[in-house]
């Protein structure tokens, strides 16, 4: 007898929202990315610090950050969307097979987490040294965004690079946003407002549970209510899976508790709408 | 501390926001000094041509306007000169005489169309003439046609002596 799997009304939620920014805003990283770079060379040609589209582009995405957590890196951003999409096909996979997800380097991810912050001085360092334009040929992302055009890519390297992401992500949840994305890095920086960290009533817990923590896909453990944050807190993707993991319902999200599900709708209505307005 | 991270990361952002703000305005004045020396050089440059401009000028000689254009205060070729305008009745023709590089005498050959009380008076302007070595001068009050067309005349006969 085969078991039905209900699915439910988050989960279509959560997979209509990532839709949408991955079909109408597929270029929000490289655009705030290239904000940054844009920076640096100015710093390093002691410029003047210019305005343009890119860093405006920059800007929106971190206030965003700093108010609401990064919703972007989990719902908005394509790259993210993508890994997403190619473990959950890993995953069916391995359902099919009677085996568990594949979590290869869940372990390691302690450390391997720092890497993306080498990745973005290295990446910073190129552009300084005036290698910039290579930097955006070859990168797995410019491949990522032609493929999304359903053109073929310009640079061998680039498209290499991407198959190996995906390779990646299809190892490990969230491989590149976790371990590689320079963006990321710059966004797990941001000190975000107490009411957008999930937390959880430590003395409500179930004695060894662990659920929420097994669940999250940063392998991360979510600070109690008493410390309010602790130093992963910036490897938090606001994905919510922990907060509808728990069995008590204790992981919440500051004084919206219960209200995950509508404020999620109303964080990806307000980022939609900023970028309607601006462009 | 409750949200010890969040504290110290919004510490480190005000931190890196205070660096790119002081950043951009040293730039800032440095690029206000660079135009203001930018463009100190120029006027100094503007200056200097604007003395070349005048100097050149002032050598090359005034340029006369009507006919007396070869009045100026300069040097003449030696030798005698006719030349004829309108008076107040009719032509006056004169003959200048240049020697020693200046105008030595001015005689009026014809005036027949003039009034002789007036050319009387306009005769006056051939002293003045003589003296101030140029057509360049006021024309006599109360004979004005008259001494007009005798400067005019001595013009024109001037442009032949003119150097």
């Amino acid at each position: 007898m085969k078991k039905k799997k209900k699915i439910s009304v988050q989960t279509i939620i959560e997979v209509m929202i990532r839709a949408v920014f991955f079909i109408i805003y597929p270029a929000l990283f490289s655009t705030a990315f290239t904000g940054i770079k844009l920076i640096v060379e100015q710093i390093t040609q002691r410029a003047s610090l210019q305005w343009n589209s890119f860093v405006q582009t920059l800007v929106v995405l971190l206030a965003f950050t700093i108010v609401f957590g990064r919703f972007f890196c989990g719902f908005a951003c394509a790259f993210g969307t993508w890994g997403d999409f190619v473990y959950f096909i890993s995953s069916m996979v391995c359902k099919k097979r009677k085996k568990k997800p594949l979590k290869c380097f869940s372990k390691e991810g302690k450390i391997l987490r720092y890497l993306k912050y080498v990745v973005l001085l290295v990446v910073l360092l190129l552009c300084i040294k005036g290698y910039s334009s290579a930097v955006a040929v070859h990168s797995p992302f410019s491949a990522f965004s032609r493929f999304h055009q359903l053109k073929m890519a310009d640079s061998l390297i680039g498209t290499g690079l991407f198959l190996l992401v995906t390779a990646g992500m299809a190892l490990e949840p969230r491989f590149f946003c976790r371990f590689l994305c320079p963006m990321g890095a710059v966004f797990s920086l941001m000190p975000v407002l107490p009411f957008s960290v999930i937390k959880r009533n430590r003395e409500n817990c179930i004695p060894n549970c662990k659920a929420c923590n097994l669940v999250c896909p940063a392998n991360l453990e979510i600070p109690s209510d008493k410390e309010g944050d602790n130093a992963t807190s910036g490897e938090c993707f606001s994905c919510g899976k922990c907060i509808g993991k728990c069995p008590k319902q204790n992981t919440h999200n500051g004084f919206w508790g219960k209200l995950w599900l509508p404020m999620l709708v109303v964080k990806a209505v307000i980022l939609f709408v900023i970028f309607r307005i601006l462009y | 501390m409750k949200y010890k991270n969040f504290l110290i990361r919004l510490c480190d952002l005000i931190l890196v926001l205070g660096l790119l703000a002081g950043y951009q305005a040293v730039i800032y004045s440095r690029d206000k000094e660079a135009t203001i020396a930018e463009l100190k050089s120029q006027v100094n440059q503007l200056q200097g041509e604007k003395e070349d401009i005048l100097e050149a000028a002032k050598n090359s000689g005034k340029l006369g306007t009507d006919g007396a254009s070869a009045g100026q205060a300069g040097t003449y070729k030696d030798g005698t000169y006719t030349g004829s305008s309108q008076g107040f009745g009719g032509e006056i023709k004169v003959k200048v005489t240049v020697s020693g590089k200046k105008i030595s005498a001015i005689d009026i050959i014809e005036a027949s169309g003039e009034d002789e009380a007036y050319l009387s008076m306009a005769k006056d302007i051939v002293k003045t003439i003589l003296d101030k070595q140029t057509t360049e001068v006021d024309t006599i009050s109360g004979a004005t046609y008259s001494s007009t067309g005798i400067k005019n005349a001595v013009g024109q006969a001037l442009e032949g002596a003119a150097k």
